[in-house]
């Protein structure tokens, strides 16, 4: 029994059966990567002002495993033509070369990417404020009650709590010990502060077209701290360590009367919300030179030494109402991150297989009895393979850049 | 990849045209990068443009290194799977819009970006395929089938 | 073979004969009927897998009809057997727990629609008579056909391994619907995810396989428009598995990540599950699992019916003797109804608070969709119209689905608009509405393809009497059981109740001073009689399992290889036919259904026969 059209295209069709399979199961499977990236959009635009963590993503990293991944692509396709001209060896190396990319990725994601997320962690208190740190000498954290200390060793993934049970006190104890304990924390510890702005006015243009009395109303209505006159003359501070927000108002409106004016940062505030808002440069921004937020180290002594990264502050645990590191249950952001990447990783680990199987001599015995069936299973893969990156191509702007 | 395209000549060709598109897409994501380091924008620009680029490459790959460009039978497979893609998110799109009265989902600043984001995956994907149909329909048919019959095929795959 | 093809045999199938007996030989006993890469071997476990999941889904719900009827009473007969199986916990002293009820429940829907009623109509009959019905010598990829059969089993190896765990199997519906789903602390719900992953993969291997299978294997001459009609229901099926199915998979997996890896995709903010605060990051969206749910069910929907429709039509066919009527007119409305039903999902929703604009859409095109069904049962039904109708069993189960279909459809009505949903929605009437599409619907067609196509598979029909005797009484017994579920529904009985209603029944104290909705003896007493008509239609499937393995050996022989005189290629094979199938080169003259055509020598004109 012969089943036709395994080698010739089918001539009203114009596919054969492989290339037709490969196409529909393709078709599967941007059913499913949009549904996940369905999934992403309508998560991120549900989600609760904070929820959704930006920025967190080392560019350079993705940046560097597209272009493997996209060097894959091409490789993989060059070994399919060289065997159309009937060269094995050419397919060899192009082949090896493609497999040599496939586990470089791996090996960065697996191995650097992953894990490196898994020692950076966010501690949500309940005065809203969030501190973000990396653990960088092990993954030491204290709980301690009573005299009692739990020394817990931070599992990135699985935790059910964030730190994991050793072995030297039982899970209750540890309970215990977190309730109304303290909770110890080593190595890079961020909060962040948003700029206090003063308001200064350096002149008035008589010429803007705004009559005096307007503006002295302009004034007025900002209730400037200075006398408005003096104020119109002199120039001086109108607002005085105020928010970004309000500074800005006033900045416009006093812009419309004619004045000329500038923002300068007084002093800092601990920003009481959500911090993942300010991580991305793309929301920050210079006022008088200074960063509209800034990012603090906690419990640091100042010196340049080194060590004093490794000081240790202590948090009360009652003040903390969440904590996570930067696994998929830190937020829906990650979640969804570490899902399609992962699936995409999975497909990427499958397509390693089957190109080890057709370069073992198993593989590369088709090649010996029907040299145009082997071509036909090279371009068939092939085809998963483009996808496989095609996939990716959508995934790093949506994950690293956005 | 029908035989009339299996000549030497053609392989070569089709050889220096992957160069091509490896370059062009080391490039594309080079431009994102550059564009994400050196310009801050907002959100939904940003979306857009980097989506854009995306969607190039996605149809550099496709068509190019799928052969997508040399296999005009498959256009009905891609439609299929298109439109299905084009039902799924622009559902979605519309489900995101008309939820809009509900009180959980906060989008003050970008619901409407969102909704152009969804259209985006939605049309300019079959867009940038319709193009290539034109494009590929213009040329003749394989040697083997008979035109007229392949159209007939090809029509009967729509669903 | 049966010893007529052998006696009769010419010289190719002679040869055919040898070839075989030579890959027999080379091929051991498991790689012949277990691992079999042969379609209709396949087909063969795919049928005997779902029908056996079929009737042990309808144990369970036999089961649960208990609890229903006389909750708190120790189940009579499997009592026993629960509490010894499944432990102390669940089934104290052998009656039903509210846990266990909710378990079955589950397991039924999840049993049923995907591990019963697929594999039957689409994977079995798909897998048996398609590639013989197009004129192929087997599937386009006979090992990724088996391997979606181990696939299908191994996830149904899951499913059943989750009875036995701690807890029990998945007890948030076949829906699973978050955020129940993905708190629910028992493993159950678990492995009923990975088993549908693995489900998933079958029917998407599956499909792939079918669509390449009829796009590129058909025989010469065999155009799309001369495809028999039951070919293309499993096209458009296949299409809706190949592209409905992979959201459910990214659906299954974000939950798996929900259940697994702590994530909260589908958990909202501020989620408080027995007075705790759950430790959610926030911003997960229920309605996402239902879109996403949905997107695939609805369209499933569609893959339990349509198979169906083609394998009525393939009967009513044969069996009236003429053409159907309109062939045009089905493969255009069954294309339609595939395309449509993509865009119909969130009719499942309306009571989800989605927003009114949403349900506006989704209740048009819901409306619309019903279009294409109705010109689907009005073709079947005009088709019997001036027909020499022969009642064989197979025409009686074919028959007997047009007004059970029927009424299943025309009840769906009042559930798609969505204000009158409003009082239905959850209550029984929908389970009534939806059991008459696929139990009086989709089973009666499995059962009619069973009856039909059982000569080819084995070389023997089944006893015609049996045959009747099932047949009439599964029709009356299983209106029985779903007609009053109508009344029981409008009266506002809700579903998934373990003691059928009875907290909200005026019989219960509790309830004295309810003037309005509280539901009334009458009502409760249905319980009691739905429930004796189950046990009742349980008993009726014996004759049909008796004559199912009593007629492989006792059945009456065929004559023929077309015993049923039919047209369409499969008959065209030796019976049973071998491994490749056809033992003559098969080329396609004319339309399926070329029968009683004037002026020709008999009744019917095959396919494969040469115009004059």
């Amino acid at each position: 029994m012969e089943i036709p059209y395994t080698v010739k295209p089918r001539p009203d069709t114009g596919l054969y059966n492989g290339k037709l399979g490969i196409w529909l199961f393709l078709a599967s499977e941007v059913m499913l990567f949009g549904a996940l990236f369905s999934s992403y959009v309508l998560l991120r635009v549900g989600a609760e002002p904070g929820t959704w963590s930006m920025g967190l993503m080392n560019i350079t990293v993705g940046a560097g495993n597209t272009m493997v991944l996209i060097a894959s692509s091409m490789f993989v396709v060059l070994a399919w033509a060289e065997l159309k001209q009937g060269n094995l060896a050419g397919y060899k190396k192009w082949k090896w070369a493609t497999i040599a990319c496939a586990v470089l990725f791996l090996v960065v994601k697996w191995s650097y990417e992953w894990p490196e997320k898994f020692k950076h962690y966010d501690i949500w208190l309940n005065d809203t404020k969030v501190l973000h740190g990396k653990f960088e000498k092990g993954y030491h954290a204290t709980a301690s009650r009573e005299g009692k200390s739990a020394e817990e060793h931070v599992n990135g993934f699985y935790t059910k709590r964030f730190f994991k049970e050793e072995s030297k006190l039982s899970n209750d104890n540890f309970d215990k010990a977190w309730t109304n304990g303290t909770l110890a924390l080593q190595g890079h510890i961020n909060a962040y502060e948003e700029a206090q702005i003063n308001v200064e006015v350096t002149g008035w243009k008589a010429d803007a077209g705004v009559s005096e009395a307007d503006a002295e109303k302009v004034l007025a209505k900002l209730n400037a701290a200075g006398s408005a006159t003096a104020l119109l003359k002199d120039g001086g501070t109108v607002k005085e360590k105020v928010g970004y927000d309000e500074a800005k108002r006033a900045e416009y409106a006093l812009g419309q009367a004619g004045f000329e004016v500038a923002l300068r940062v007084e002093d800092y505030e601990k920003v009481p919300a959500h911090p993942w808002v300010w991580r991305t440069k793309r929301v920050n921004e210079d006022i008088g030179g200074k960063p509209r937020v800034r990012s603090i180290f906690l419990g640091l002594d100042h010196s340049d030494d080194g060590e004093g990264h490794h000081e240790e502050i202590e948090i009360e645990t009652r003040h903390i109402s969440r904590l996570s590191a930067f696994e998929p249950k830190h937020s829906t952001f990650f979640g969804i991150y570490y899902t399609i990447t992962g699936l995409h990783a999975a497909h990427v680990f499958g397509g390693i297989i089957v190109m080890l199987y057709n370069m073992l001599p198993i593989g590369l015995a088709l090649w010996h009895k029907d040299r145009e069936q082997f071509t036909n299973r090279i371009e068939t893969f092939g085809l998963f393979w483009h996808f496989v990156d095609l996939v990716w191509i959508f995934l790093f702007p949506i994950l690293y850049i956005l | 990849m029908s035989d009339s395209h299996d000549s030497p000549d053609f392989i070569q060709h089709l050889i220096r045209l992957f160069y091509m598109v490896g370059g062009v897409l080391v490039a594309g994501t080079l431009i994102t990068v550059l564009i994400d380091v050196l310009f801050h924008m907002p959100l939904p620009l940003a979306a857009f443009i980097g989506l854009s680029i995306a969607l190039v490459k996605a149809g550099f790959v496709v068509a190019v290194f799928m052969h997508y460009k040399w296999d005009k039978k498959l256009i009905m497979i891609t439609w299929t799977m298109v439109l299905t893609f084009i039902f799924f998110a622009g559902m979605m799109g519309l489900i995101m819009w008309a939820e809009g009265d509900a009180p959980k989902l906060n989008r003050a600043e970008m619901s409407i970006y969102w909704v152009v984001a969804a259209a985006l995956l939605g049309f300019a994907l079959p867009a940038s395929f319709t193009v290539l149909t034109v494009k590929l329909l213009s040329q003749p048919a394989p040697v083997e089938a008979p035109a007229p019959k392949a159209k007939r095929v090809a029509k009967k795959k729509k669903r | 073979m049966s010893d007529k093809a052998e006696a009769t045999g010419t010289q190719e199938a002679v040869e055919v004969h040898h070839d075989e007996h030579e890959e027999h030989h080379a091929q051991s006993f498991w790689r012949t009927y277990v691992f079999s890469t042969d379609h209709k071997v396949i087909g063969m476990q795919y049928g005997f897998c779902g029908l056996a999941f079929l009737f042990f889904g309808f144990c369970l719900i036999a089961t649960m009809r208990w609890s229903m009827a006389y909750e708190g009473e120790a189940v009579p007969f499997v009592g026993p057997l629960l509490e010894a199986l499944l432990g102390n916990g669940v089934a104290p002293g052998g009656v039903m727990s509210a846990e266990l009820y909710n378990v079955f429940g589950a397991m039924h829907g999840t049993i049923m629609v995907f591990m019963g009623i697929v594999p039957a109509a689409f994977a079995a009959f798909g897998n048996y008579v398609v590639p013989l019905q197009i004129g192929a010598v087997d599937m386009a990829f006979p090992r990724v056909n088996m391997a979606s059969f181990w696939a299908f089993f191994f996830g149904c190896v899951i499913m059943m391994v989750s009875f036995f765990i701690p807890g029990g199997a998945a007890q948030a519906g076949w829906t699973s619907y978050s955020p129940l789903a993905s708190v629910i602390p028992t493993d159950g719900q678990t492995y009923w995810l990975i088993g549908m992953v693995m489900l998933i993969t079958s029917s998407l291997l599956g499909a792939v396989n079918f669509l390449a299978t009829i796009i590129n294997m058909r025989a010469p001459g065999m155009t799309w428009l001369r495809l028999p009609f039951f070919v293309w229901a499993q096209f458009i099926t296949a299409f809706l598995l190949l592209l409905a199915f992979p959201p459910l998979e990214a659906a299954g997996i974000l939950q798996l990540m929900d259940r697994v890896l702590e994530t909260s995709f589908f958990l909202p903010t501020g989620l408080v599950v027995g007075g705790q605060d759950v430790d959610v990051s926030g911003g997960g969206s229920p309605l996402l699992w239902q879109h996403l749910f949905w997107f695939l069910a609805h369209p499933e929907v569609y893959v339990l019916i349509l198979p169906g429709m083609g394998i009525v039509a393939e009967i009513i066919a044969n069996n009236t003797r003429k053409p159907i009527w309109g062939y045009k007119f089905l493969v255009g409305s069954i294309v339609v109804l595939g395309f449509l039903a993509f865009i119909v999902w969130a009719h499942h929703m309306y009571m989800t608070g989605m927003g009114t604009v949403i349900s506006a859409f989704f209740q048009t095109t819901t409306l619309i969709i019903s279009i294409p069904s109705v010109i689907i049962l009005t073709c079947l039904f005009i088709s019997l119209w001036g027909g020499s109708i022969r009642f064989n069993t197979p025409m009686l189960f074919a028959l007997a689905f047009l007004p059970m279909f029927g009424i299943g459809g025309l009840t769906g009505l009042p559930l798609g608009f969505n204000f009158s949903d409003v009082a239905l929605h959850d209550s029984y009437y929908v389970i009534a509405h939806f059991h008459y599409v696929v139990a009086p619907g989709t089973i009666f067609a499995i059962f009619a393809g069973v009856y039909y196509w059982y000569p080819k598979m084995t070389g023997r029909k089944m006893s015609e009497y049996w045959g009747k005797v099932h047949f009439w009484s599964s029709l009356i017994f299983m209106n029985l059981i779903f007609m009053p579920m109508f009344a029981q529904g409008m009266a506002g009985m809700s579903r998934r109740m373990s003691d059928g209603g009875a907290t909200y029944s005026l019989a219960n104290p509790d309830n004295a001073d309810v003037t309005v909705g509280a539901l009334s003896d009458t009502i409760m007493g249905l319980n009691v009689s739905i429930s004796a008509a189950a046990w009742a239609m349980l008993v009726a499937q014996l004759p049909f399992i008796v004559n199912l393995f009593w007629s492989v050996k006792h059945g009456e022989k065929v004559e023929s290889d077309n015993p049923w005189q039919a047209t369409t290629l499969e008959w065209e094979t030796p019976t049973p036919p071998p491994h490749g199938n056809f033992n003559k080169e098969i080329k396609v003259y004319r339309d399926p259904y070329e029968y009683s055509v004037p002026g020709a020598d008999n009744d019917f004109s095959p396919q494969a026969q040469p115009a004059k």
